[in-house]
């Protein structure tokens, strides 16, 4: 017997079904691609950034 | 008529506040109908506001000047829709800050202006309200988010508006649609009132057609709030005094990279603007800004999640009614994992030293406001270095960066290219308002790009 294959799509759907909110499939399609876009550049920033520079605050000071 | 000349003549007996209030409410009768610039227009209320003004001793710099705000901002009794359905029938029970201290200088609001659906986005094209149309070429979008505002500005509906600005919604539809606006310091100016879009990002500022009728809209708004605390309690300069220091000995550092970046013809009209400025006795150099590709995401991280986690009770019981664009942006802050929104923080803090740095030996970074002249309605792309790119992609790199700092930022007419405006930003140091401004006045007073008209308004 297989796994069960996770699809992104279905992926986000239990994310989003956790917090109570209940997508389509054409709108997680979207926030996929949108997600992928944005994760991609994440490394980069992730191996330039200073350890330790702590979180922003109110005024990005 | 500007902000500063009516509001002398309202003071000086020789027009009273009723005859402004018509005049705006007759342009706007006849120009709104194609422009679609207002959601609601309070015809009788501010009638009745202007004659009770006109019995008055003067309040204060704007009395019986008219203006519109932009309809995510509380006005008492109204409705504030954020051109949503969501928000559709939600009536305002008191004003917002900046309405409260608008009229206590003595302005009339005589209506609420359209928007990008809940001001997240770059178009002002709401599917529940319809698009709002530049008055430069009514085919094309006005910018946003703040585009009714930008609209009804150019088109001299009302002197001056007011628009919100959380990553270039009031700089975009300035430059869009040929007025000065300026995106104040975070924390310059209350958001009680407004419907937030991210905590850490949101500001609400002018537009209209001068540096200087910007500057007596800021002053009236400006300050700390104890009821808001997204405001800082630093003192507020008398802006419209500052306006007259001229350029002289300002150190203007230019993102030639930005420049670079822009459609040749824009980039021309910015680099003339800019020469301009030389030659009133500013000092302009080149430089290089840091951390310029990586803002746009950076900002994503920071303000995606903060708008889901505002949005979360609707987004579980009303998803179906947002507009595809902004239901897509909210569903991608609600699903971003938490450590990248915690790296987003931490990074923001690193761009900010890295870009302070730069404020180090500048007064003012300048770039082009937008590298695109705006779509027509209904294009989601444009050429940017001759390559097809998303639209909303494209808005990313002359906004985020001043965006993610804090950072106030005017956006100036400087030129028209195919007969639409084009804008140069000027950026200035946290709470440095008064070098933006009196910077954008000395061009202004040396040029006439501001007092150009859109052929509707004529």
């Amino acid at each position: 017997m297989s796994e069960p294959e996770f699809t992104p799509v279905a992926l986000l759907r239990a994310f989003a079904e956790r917090q109570q909110v209940s997508p389509t499939d054409a709108d997680l399609e979207a926030v996929a691609a949108f997600l992928a876009t944005v994760l991609a550049r994440l490394p980069e920033i992730e191996r330039a950034l200073p350890a330790v520079t702590p979180p922003a605050g109110l005024y990005a000071s | 008529m500007s902000v500063a000349t009516l509001a002398a003549q309202v003071r000086a007996g020789e027009l009273t506040a009723r005859a402004a209030v018509e005049q705006c409410l007759e342009r706007i009768e006849r120009l709104d109908p194609e422009l679609n610039a207002f959601l609601d227009v309070r015809g009788d209320a501010a009638l009745a506001e202007a004659d009770a003004l006109d019995r008055e001793q003067p309040r204060g710099s704007l009395h019986g000047v008219p203006v519109a705000v932009k309809d995510v901002i509380d006005v008492a009794g109204e409705r504030t829709t954020a051109a949503s359905l969501i928000l559709a029938d939600n009536l305002a029970a008191h004003d917002a800050a900046v309405v409260e201290r608008l009229r206590a200088a003595g302005a009339v609001v005589v209506g609420k202006l359209n928007t990008h659906e809940f001001a997240l986005g770059a178009m002002t094209t709401s599917p529940h309200f319809g698009p709002s149309r530049n008055p430069w070429d009514t085919a094309r979008i006005c910018g946003g988010s703040s585009g009714g505002s930008g609209a009804a500005a150019a088109a001299r509906l009302v002197p001056a508006t007011l628009g919100t600005d959380t990553a270039g919604s009031i700089r975009i539809p300035a430059c869009y649609c040929g007025v000065t606006g300026i995106r104040p310091s975070i924390g310059r100016v209350s958001n009680r009132g407004v419907v937030p879009v991210s905590f850490t990002l949101d500001t609400v500022g002018p537009l209209a057609p001068s540096a200087e009728d910007c500057a007596i809209l800021l002053q009236s708004i400006a300050g700390h709030d104890p009821a808001d605390a997204t405001t800082a309690d630093v003192p507020v300069p008398d802006y419209r005094v500052e306006l007259e220091g001229g350029a002289g000995g300002i150190r203007i550092g230019v993102v030639r990279a930005l420049v670079d970046r822009a459609d040749p013809r824009i980039a021309a009209a910015v680099e003339a603007a800019l020469e301009r400025l030389a030659g009133s006795g500013a000092h302009v150099e080149e430089v290089e800004a840091p951390l310029l590709d990586e803002a746009g995401t950076i900002l994503q991280l920071v303000m995606l999640p903060e708008a889901a986690e505002v949005h979360l009770p609707w987004l579980r019981t009303r998803l179906a009614e947002y507009g595809s664009d902004v239901r897509v942006r909210l569903l991608t802050g609600l699903l971003l994992p938490g450590t990248a929104a915690v790296t987003g923080q931490r990074a923001r803090r690193w761009y900010c030293e890295q870009l302070r740095q730069v404020f180090d030996r500048y007064d003012l970074l300048a770039a082009p406001q937008m590298l695109v002249l705006p779509p027509r309605i209904g294009e989601d792309t444009v050429e940017v270095e001759g390559r097809q790119v998303l639209y909303r992609l494209s808005v990313i790199p002359t906004n985020s960066p001043w965006t993610l700092a804090g950072l106030p930022v005017a956006s100036v007419p400087c030129g028209l290219v195919d007969g639409l405006p084009v804008g140069l930003a000027l950026v200035g140091r946290r709470f440095g308002e008064s070098t933006v401004l009196r910077t954008a006045h000395a061009y202004q007073q040396a040029t006439d790009w501001h007092t150009r008209q859109p052929p509707v308004a004529a």
